[in-house]
């Protein structure tokens, strides 16, 4: 007759708990190595609404995902008094709009701190690197409406890089006294706008520049 | 002495753990999978302790994550998702059916399909291959891996093998499904088959709402369970409170079904913490005889800018009945997204 151990529960769960225990070893033996994380690939998701909103039904889009490294992060230093925030060094995505088989502009997706949480602005950019326009991809105060977006949309559409800047302090922290007169409504939300478009502007031609290259359409 | 041979399993784990040490991480995106390709490697443990019996369960799970996008020219042609988990379990008393016992280890799959895109600019998409299946809340938000659930539970089935087409509009986010009806596996036996979908408002906005439908026979590990049901979910955003609302009405194995679920959550500014409470009801009609049960549910989740992420949950019955059991269950999870 076969010898069958049954095991007990304690036995189980002591196994269980040595097994823990070696997982949250291992777990912060992987902590130590400094890759970048990343989100869960579930949630990603293209900005549709966004390219619906921004573009008409002509235009095709396609994906350029890119690394975007410190040393892009440094080099933003360079253009701007703020940068990008070290858990934006992964990867990102531009994607690039056509019409007719031709080139036609940009839009790319990004976060920015609000003291209520992430805001998530899509902008869409000319060939030229002038401003199309922007969405509210996520925003989750009641501020981002439809006339706020229309008033600032209203200042930034159509302006360059050295154009948005002059609409800033020069430490980037408020708005300049020019700045503060175009931006009679929701100002601080102007001013975590204009940051972003500034970022976008400056991170597209940074990090991009060999895809874009790659794609003869560079700047 | 017992000798421990290893089983494809274990292979398989010990190939995922080794993954970044074996390639360059830097690099592997691009020289391994080509353009436009993430990937990621997914490590948790979980504690599940019953507190009534004292029962402690553990659950190990160890995945791979890849996302790329196929594109030509001037436009992308759709997404694959690719990601298969190791799970192991140790001491669980009830296991899902494709699990030989509580204490055996399977290869199982999250979302693993492609979503053709190049039809229409994201209006019209086809899908195929193994999707989360289209109904209520667990649509928008994204619950894989995460103590923190919706409703599925009600359903019997998360994810499952099958196809359906999808797409958003201006105004109108869509997607309509004909799976399997067999979850982790695909397999014909007892010939399951889903019908679902959701047709909801643009899930960016601050409010959302959808309608949902589910009509077929789920897979089990004795047979077959037929479930009709019809729901309607919604979803308010105010600054860092999220409210969240679904309730469905419909059948199982041919009893009348209520079902109800509501959550409050609160975010940190920083989106690192997050806290939430839930209320689940449910109702069964059974030969002339009511049953309702409901159930609340605390649970917290912390994360770090590093991928490292701990999360505790507790669930516990408001009121029970014999039809309708609820179990007290502290849950805790450490996870590592490399």
């Amino acid at each position: 007759m076969a010898n069958i151990q049954v095991k007990k529960p304690a036995d189980l769960a002591t196994a269980g708990l040595a097994k823990l225990a070696a997982f949250f070893v291992l777990t912060f033996f992987m902590l130590t190595i400094t890759f970048p994380s990343q989100a869960a690939f579930c949630s990603l998701r293209d900005p549709i609404s966004a390219i619906q909103a921004l573009y008409s039904q002509e235009y095709q889009f396609r994906t350029v995902v890119t690394d975007v490294t410190e040393a892009d992060r440094e080099q933003m230093k360079q253009q701007l008094p703020f940068t990008i925030h070290q858990s934006e060094v992964a990867k990102h995505t531009l994607y690039v709009l056509y019409k007719d088989q031709k080139a036609e502009g940009f839009l790319q997706a990004r976060s920015e701190w609000a003291k209520w949480g992430l805001v998530e602005i899509a902008w869409a950019i000319n060939l030229d690197r002038t401003l199309k326009g922007f969405y509210f991809q996520r925003c989750r105060s009641p501020q981002c409406n439809d006339t706020v977006t229309r008033s600032i949309s209203h200042v930034i559409q159509g302006k360059s890089f050295s154009q948005l800047k002059s609409l800033l302090s020069g430490d980037g922290e408020t708005l300049s006294a020019y700045g503060q007169s175009v931006f009679p409504i929701a100002p601080r939300l102007a001013l975590l706008t204009l940051r972003s478009a500034l970022k976008t502007l400056a991170i597209t031609d940074i990090s991009w520049r060999k895809d874009l290259q790659n794609l003869a359409i560079a700047h | 002495m017992q000798i421990f041979f290893p089983g494809p399993q274990h292979i398989l784990a010990l190939f995922l753990s080794c993954i970044p040490f074996i390639l360059n991480a830097e690099n592997l995106g691009s020289d391994l999978l080509g353009d436009n390709a993430r990937w990621s490697v997914d490590a948790s443990a979980r504690l599940n302790r019953n507190t009534d019996t004292q029962h402690n369960a553990f659950t190990y799970v160890l995945g791979l994550d890849v996302h790329k996008v196929f594109s030509h020219k001037n436009r992308d042609i759709g997404t694959l998702m690719f990601q298969p988990y190791l799970v192991s379990l140790n001491n669980a008393s009830s296991v899902p059916f494709f699990f030989d016992d509580g204490d055996d280890t399977q290869l199982t799959w999250r979302i693993t399909n492609f979503n053709f895109t190049a039809l229409a600019q994201g209006r019209l998409n086809i899908k195929l291959g193994h999707f989360e299946i289209p109904y209520g809340l667990e649509y928008q938000e994204d619950t894989n891996g995460t103590l923190r659930q919706f409703t599925f539970g009600d359903r019997g089935i998360k994810a499952d093998w099958g196809m359906s087409v999808n797409g958003i509009l201006p105004y109108l986010e869509y997607e309509i499904a004909l799976t399997r009806g067999s979850g982790n596996e695909l397999t014909s036996s007892h010939n399951p088959h889903i019908f679902s979908g959701r047709i909801g408002s643009p899930s960016q906005k601050n409010i959302t709402a959808g309608f949902s439908w589910f009509y077929g026979d789920v897979l089990t590990g004795s047979g077959t369970t037929e479930h009709k049901k019809l729901g309607v979910d919604a979803s308010y955003f105010y600054y860092q409170w999220q409210f969240m609302f679904e309730s469905s009405i419909g059948q199982k194995a041919g009893n009348d079904t209520q079902n109800s679920f509501a959550e409050i959550a609160w975010i940190g500014a920083k989106e690192q913490f997050k806290s939430y409470m839930q209320l689940g009801y449910q109702n069964i009609k059974q030969m002339n005889k009511k049953d309702s049960a409901s159930y609340w549910v605390v649970g917290m989740q912390w994360q770090n800018a590093y991928g490292f992420d701990i999360s505790a949950q507790f669930k516990h019955k408001l009121n029970a009945a014999p039809t309708l059991n609820i179990e007290p269950d502290l849950s805790i999870q450490m996870r590592y997204r490399l």
